[in-house]
């Protein structure tokens, strides 16, 4: 097993279930569509890198804008749809994004995937195997980690947690709360374009399959065990989920057979973790 | 005296039933008023259309002179038109501790934009130690100095209603709206409740609430008013 | 043109029997019941399994009456406990979505993520002119589609139907004049995923069926209850008939890539400007 690319796969769930907390745990906004802005993130940076010769952090920051504008989409969604309609209608984004992904084969590759996506390279250095890419997701993880703990102690985090407590209370002391939703759902896209550029940059070839309404209900999962509304909750379930299929590979089944009883799993915690713990294991809110 | 609020042949109905039927009404400023009406007959209705959260068929609202009626609920907050719902717990933010409660309430805070956070870190953490103090102060005026760290949730009723109350004199709020505050409390609160209002009054704000003991609202109101036949007359 | 006609009549019936099944179990439980996808499977996988040895006539009862336990114990183990904790629906819906992963992944661990067909014969028409022609299947499924809805029909008349309306308003009330609200959750599940199975089997004799295929199907006939409004049955199968046209006709005029983004643009549609058929305008806006 390679652990750095352990630790690579590690840090990019945590970023995944990081932004997955600022929508779901704090505007309670209960999304299915971060596979969406995960799989976009990736696309953009690798079409950009590899078609048109962007160097990295540029290509990134483009892709940012790309999931700037879906997310505004799925704002305009969260002001419209109430709660489990808002759910449906991300499930719908989602698969609608994916099918994207599967189908327009002059840009995407359609099925076959993209290949010989560029590496990563830093001041003429280029990223070579997974200990530097181990380190780049950890530098930028540190960013996004230390951007939410900061944002812990400001009075922003605190009207967010009370439009989670009690929406109709927000907006009786005239919280506009549209815009917390719009600024979530942004900060989301943003972090999760991140996670995409730095996979497609790893795995130099992407394809459909890792973009599935499956991986947002891992995502979502993953904020579920560990619970919602703090820092520590979410890194433990993106942890405890990436860890889970380095034991499932040592089952001898097929791989295949692998990856079904893996999600089997997942949604089997799921169920469990609703019906029995509620607030996940470090959560400080009931997800609701 | 003034008028703060307005509204002009004001059409409503609910399914064929009609609760408002070219009802004109003018609510006094800087005094309290008390709405009377028998169940059903529109009190709860009409302080939803007041607040931007049902729209009237016909006619206008207007609050200060400016027609608020197609505004969304929590842009006729931010007017300055407060509302406390019959039940505390409608507004209240159960989880979180009294202060924070209050806290979140203050109107304009430049922390509640994200980026200020980042950009004007000083100014914003001046602003939450002013807030802070404004909302400690008000605690102690209004005699929960010692759930201030409390969550919200494990208030008794009449202390639920004294920090919603709470909540609105926070964010400054110049017309409250009170959706029945005495209903089903102890009297000492009921008296406590009474003595924030005249005094809010004394400061300038206009209170508008419905209450159902009509001889307790003559005791505590400048003006009566009723709902009667689909419009709103004075008593 | 007749034939497309024709076809979308069927797949409407085949769809509103889903639609309809949908309506109940959604009433009655309040659960948005993505796991009708996976039942809608699971009857043609069973049918699968004990077809080849027993043969249809033993393997279609059986595979109903598991299907059916399948489903009520989804109804006791999962939903019975979240409605007893009054839990929002949300979280009823993420309990509904790990029920569905774990059934749909259970059934690829064992059939693989590839379809299957319950029927190899090729179907000759039984009745064919210049503009339309009829083969044994469809005739099948209009005979028991069509079956189904006079037993629904019936079943309306009928005091558990009333009981699921009464419910659908308000539990306490409900209980208040007697009604046993356990006891009609489970009619209305069971009487529900019965229509899901059924749908699901008329459509495995036809095409090949595939684990993933209830997820699309269930989002379509939730577009067609959200559209045709929660509480009427009628209104829903009307709707049915509406998206299986628009269906059918962008099959012809697109192409089957772009199906199920049709579809889910369909969903969202419906979600962002038909909202207002969704919640009883009866209620305050409290309690909302």
């Amino acid at each position: 097993m390679n652990w750095f690319n352990f630790i690579f796969i590690c840090e990019l769930y945590i970023m995944l279930t990081l932004s997955a907390n600022i929508v779901s745990g704090y505007t309670g906004l209960l999304s299915f569509s971060y596979a969406a802005f995960y799989g976009l993130g990736a696309y953009a940076t690798a079409i950009l890198m590899k078609s048109a010769g962007v160097s990295f952090f540029p290509a990134m920051l483009i892709a940012m804008i790309f999931n700037l504008m879906l997310s505004t989409v799925l704002s305009y969604f969260a002001i419209r749809m109430k709660d489990v309609f808002f759910t449906i209608g991300t499930i719908g984004v989602q698969i609608i994004v994916f099918r994207f992904f599967y189908n327009a084969d002059d840009l995407t590759g359609g099925s076959l995937g993209l290949s010989e996506i560029p590496t990563v390279s830093i001041f003429g250095y280029a990223l070579n195997g997974s200990r530097d890419y181990a380190i780049l997701g950890g530098v930028l993880l540190a960013l996004v980690i230390g951007f939410f703990a900061f944002l812990q102690t400001t009075p922003f985090i605190r009207t967010l947690s009370c439009i989670r407590d009690r929406e109709l209370g927000a907006i009786t002391i005239g919280k506009p709360i549209n815009y917390y939703k719009f600024v979530c759902n942004a900060i989301a896209a943003v972090v999760c374009t991140i996670a995409g550029a730095l996979y497609a940059t790893n795995s130099s070839y992407i394809d459909p399959t890792s973009f599935t309404l499956d991986e947002s209900i891992l995502v979502v999962s993953m904020l579920l065990i560990g619970g919602t509304g703090n820092l520590i909750g979410p890194i433990f379930g993106a942890f405890f989920y990436t860890a889970l299929p380095e034991l499932i590979r040592l089952i001898p089944i097929s791989s295949s057979q692998g990856a079904s009883l893996r999600l089997m799993l997942y949604g089997l915690i799921l169920i469990l973790v609703v019906r029995y713990r509620p607030n996940g294991v470090f959560g400080k809110f009931r997800f609701e | 005296m003034g008028t703060i609020l307005e509204i002009k042949h004001l059409h409503k109905s609910f399914e064929g039933l009609s609760l408002f039927d070219d009802a004109s009404w003018q609510v006094p400023k800087g005094v309290i008023s008390v709405l009377l009406g028998k169940n059903g007959s529109g009190k709860t209705t009409l302080f939803n259309m007041l607040t931007g959260y049902l729209k009237p068929d016909a006619g206008t609202v207007a609050f200060e002179g400016s027609p608020i009626n197609k505004i969304s609920p929590d842009g006729v907050a931010r007017l300055g038109i407060g509302k406390m719902w019959q039940s505390p717990r409608t507004m209240l933010f159960l989880n979180h501790s009294v202060l924070d409660n209050l806290m979140v309430a203050a109107p304009k805070h430049k922390g509640d934009g994200l980026l200020n956070n980042f950009f004007s870190y000083k100014a914003v953490k001046q602003q939450e130690a002013n807030i802070k103090q404004k909302a400690l102060d008000l605690l102690e005026e209004l005699g929960l100095e010692q759930y201030t760290q409390q969550p919200a949730g494990t208030l008794s009723l009449g202390n639920q209603k004294l920090v919603c109350l709470g909540m609105l004199l926070m964010s400054e709020a110049r017309l409250l709206l009170l959706d029945e505050p005495f209903s089903s409390i102890h009297p000492d609160t009921i008296q406590k409740i009474s003595g924030v209002l005249l005094k809010q009054k004394q400061a300038g704000k206009s209170i508008l609430m419905i209450e159902h003991k009509i001889n307790f609202a003559r005791q505590i109101s400048d003006y009566l008013f009723e709902i009667q036949n689909q419009k709103i007359k004075a008593v | 043109m007749i034939q497309i006609f024709f076809n979308s009549i069927i797949s409407a019936l085949m769809l509103a029997l889903l639609a309809l099944g949908f309506n109940l179990i959604f009433n009655a439980t309040r659960v948005f019941h993505l796991t009708h996808g996976a039942i809608y499977v699971l009857g043609v996988f069973l049918v699968y399994t004990v077809q080849p040895t027993f043969g249809n006539w033993f393997a279609i009862p059986i595979a109903i009456v598991i299907s059916i336990n399948v489903a009520l114990l989804v109804e006791y183990w999962v939903y019975r406990p979240l409605a007893q904790r009054h839990a929002s629906a949300a979280i009823s819906l993420i309990s509904s979505l790990g029920v569905y992963t774990f059934l749909i992944n259970l059934l690829a661990f064992f059939f693989g993520n590839e379809g299957v067909a319950l029927d190899n014969s090729t179907q000759t028409f039984i009745y064919e002119n210049a503009y339309f022609h009829i083969n044994g299947i469809e005739a099948k499924q209009l005979l028991v589609g069509g079956l189904c809805f006079v037993g629904l029909t019936f079943f309306t008349k009928t005091q558990w139907y009333r009981n699921i309306r009464a419910i659908s308003d308000s539990y306490e009330v409900s209980e208040k004049f007697g009604i046993s609200v356990q006891q009609t959750r489970y009619i209305a599940m069971a009487v529900g995923s019965f229509l899901a199975i059924v749908s699901g089997l008329l459509n495995g004799f036809y095409t090949s069926t595939n684990p993933h295929d209830g997820l699309a199907i269930t989002l379509m006939a939730t577009v067609a209850v959200i559209v045709g409004g929660v509480r009427s049955l009628s209104g829903t199968t009307l709707a049915c008939f509406v998206i299986a046209l628009i269906d059918n006709f962008s099959v012809k005029i697109l192409s089957q890539r772009w199906r199920e983004v049709v579809i889910y643009a369909l969903l969202i549609f419906v979600l962002l400007f038909f909202k207002e058929g969704l919640f009883s305008s009866k209620n305050r806006i409290e309690e909302q």
